[in-house]
């Protein structure tokens, strides 16, 4: 798994058992934003908004320094947030709740995030990362260069080649989900990979650059090379 | 007898002709009472057409007023009720209205003030786009339209606001400078 495979490491982390639907509602809201300044292409129907970008859409919210809007002719519209520089753009969103009282949120950041308002896929590109919370308490975490989260399949699809293309890391965390400190700690991309899972969950097909033991309701960490 | 009834005559005449001169000195002055202007005005018209033609004799732009005022000294112009239409070829139209008008310079700039609003029309590509505010300064030779005012840009469905805003027909973008606050609807109804 080292070398060109790791570094073109694609992965589907079908989390369709702890995962829910984005937040239905979002959909038939109207998307606010506000930006201090904006220029609409009259010619191409693009609009570009710049400086503390802030867009709302029901329980969704996107930041960043500058947005490009466009919609098409049948009126679905999509969204590209891009940060200033040594910043990362933001993404949150509430998700309808699969067991009564959890409330889900998640959280991801990007040097650019793409909403796709007819699919409603999100895509967090570079330094990117996306937390899941229960209740406020973080269930899950996966980082990447890129990450293309389909809010309808709630299903995630990770590559984790960086953008020159040479090397890259997946890394996925999974809190336990009863355990003792639930909440994973963000793990900075360091030569190995660390997965944390819950026991009973799925291992997804991970792009490991070696056979890490993986016991449950530890946080393992693989040292540095 | 004769000599007193051409002398009565006369002076009938002269009150006749003081009384035509002064009601024509204020028929001028009428409705422009406030207007604040430099110099005289020199002659008004109403329900005018004015078209302004490019270097190749093209018509660029057309500008029709209720009532047109001009002022001889300054060549300032000001206008009521106007309406200027930008006539690009190949471009949709773009017509601007208000309550009143300020023209410099033979219309080089127009200030327009009160219920600003320019419109676009559709195109095959695009919906209408109407932009609001309360006043607008043009050049209609360049197609350019700015002001420091409250703005409301309607794109569609899409709605925008802001402080502030520059339009430059010609390369078809509009800026909005400050404080820009927008509502895109979704596709989907509830």
């Amino acid at each position: 798994m080292r070398g060109g495979a790791l570094a073109c490491a694609a992965m589907l982390a079908a989390l369709a058992a702890q995962s829910a639907l984005a937040e239905r509602d979002d959909k038939l809201k109207p998307a606010n934003v506000t930006a201090d300044h904006s220029t609409l292409d009259d010619l191409h129907q693009v609009e570009i908004l710049t400086g503390h970008v802030v867009l709302i859409k029901g329980t969704m919210r996107l930041t960043g320094e500058r947005m490009e809007h466009h919609q098409d002719e049948k009126g679905y519209q999509f969204y590209v947030v891009t940060a200033a520089p040594d910043q990362l753009a933001t993404f949150h969103e509430r998700r309808d709740p699969v067991r009564e009282g959890i409330e889900q949120t998640l959280d991801g950041v990007g040097e650019r995030i793409e909403y796709d308002d007819k699919s409603e896929v999100v895509t967090l590109i570079r330094q990117a990362d996306v937390k899941r919370f229960e209740n406020g308490e973080q269930r899950d975490e996966i980082s990447g260069s890129k990450i293309v989260y389909d809010s309808r399949k709630a299903s995630y699809e990770v590559d984790g080649k960086s953008a020159d293309g040479s090397g890259g890391r997946v890394i996925m965390h999974i809190a336990p989900r009863n355990g003792p400190g639930a909440t994973a700690p963000a793990t900075p991309a360091t030569a190995r990979a660390t997965v944390q899972l819950p026991p009973g969950t799925r291992t997804p097909a991970s792009p490991l650059d070696g056979p890490t033991p993986l016991r449950p309701d530890r946080n393992l960490s693989g040292g540095s090379q | 007898m004769g000599e007193r009834l051409a002398s009565w005559f006369a002076i009938v005449l002269m009150l006749g002709v003081l009384a035509t001169s002064y009601w024509y000195a204020q028929s001028l002055r009428g409705g422009n009472n406030d207007s604040g202007r430099v110099g005289t005005v020199d002659f008004f018209a109403e329900q005018i057409a004015l078209t302004g033609f490019d270097a190749l004799g093209k018509p660029r732009y057309r500008l029709f007023a209720d009532r047109m005022t001009h002022y001889g000294n300054s060549d300032d112009v000001d206008l009521t009720q106007p309406k200027l239409l930008s006539m690009r070829p190949e471009q949709p139209q773009v017509q601007a209205v208000s309550q009143s008008a300020h023209a410099q310079n033979n219309a080089e700039t127009i200030e327009m003030v009160g219920d600003v609003v320019v419109t676009r029309a559709p195109d095959a590509q695009r919906p209408a786009m109407k932009l609001e505010t309360q006043e607008m300064t043009v050049v209609p030779d360049d197609d350019h339209f700015w002001t420091k005012d409250p703005v409301r840009l309607t794109s569609g469905a899409t709605v925008m606001t802001g402080i502030g805003m520059d339009y430059d027909n010609v390369s078809r973008h509009i800026e909005l400078l400050a404080d820009v606050k927008g509502l895109f609807p979704p596709k989907e109804k509830p």
